[in-house]
């Protein structure tokens, strides 16, 4: 099965403000994880 | 994960609006916070409780209270009679295709 998985906008994201690198490095371990 | 990726902010978005003949074209920003999406996952998963489990370990993508919404993604079969064979045929071909582009442009 398929899913699509949404990041609903907040302020933070519709002000531009861009991940720190910490969050970068989270996020890249839990895509790998994924794949 | 099949594909992921992050949007950038509305202000830099447009809508098309659709109604009988006429589109109509709106620049960002728009103002619905609540009802815009900021990026997105595709995910192949058993069940949707897999999807659940796998998003409440995501670390939290924007850095403040957010929400993740799941929607399972509509399989060629679940058109059923509509999707012809012909339709199929041609939806099969189209994934191929998009499946080399994607390759190439990485």
């Amino acid at each position: 099965m398929r899913f699509m998985v949404m990041v609903k906008a907040t302020k933070n994201s519709e002000a531009g403000v861009m991940p720190r690198q910490e969050l970068m490095r989270e996020m890249g371990k839990f895509n790998e994880e994924l794949v | 994960m099949l594909a992921g990726e992050g949007l950038q902010p509305t202000s830099k978005g447009v809508r098309v609006h659709f109604a009988g003949k006429n589109r109509t074209v709106t620049d960002g920003p728009f103002a619905e916070t609540k009802e815009l999406i900021a990026g997105y996952w595709i995910w192949r998963v058993n069940s949707l409780q897999e999807a659940i489990e796998w998003a409440k370990r995501c670390p939290n993508p924007t850095g403040e209270e957010g929400q993740l919404e799941i929607r399972q993604i509509f399989e060629i079969e679940d058109f059923g009679q509509a999707a012809t064979p012909e339709i199929r045929e041609q939806e099969r071909r189209l994934r191929e295709q998009s499946k080399q582009l994607i390759t190439q442009s990485k």
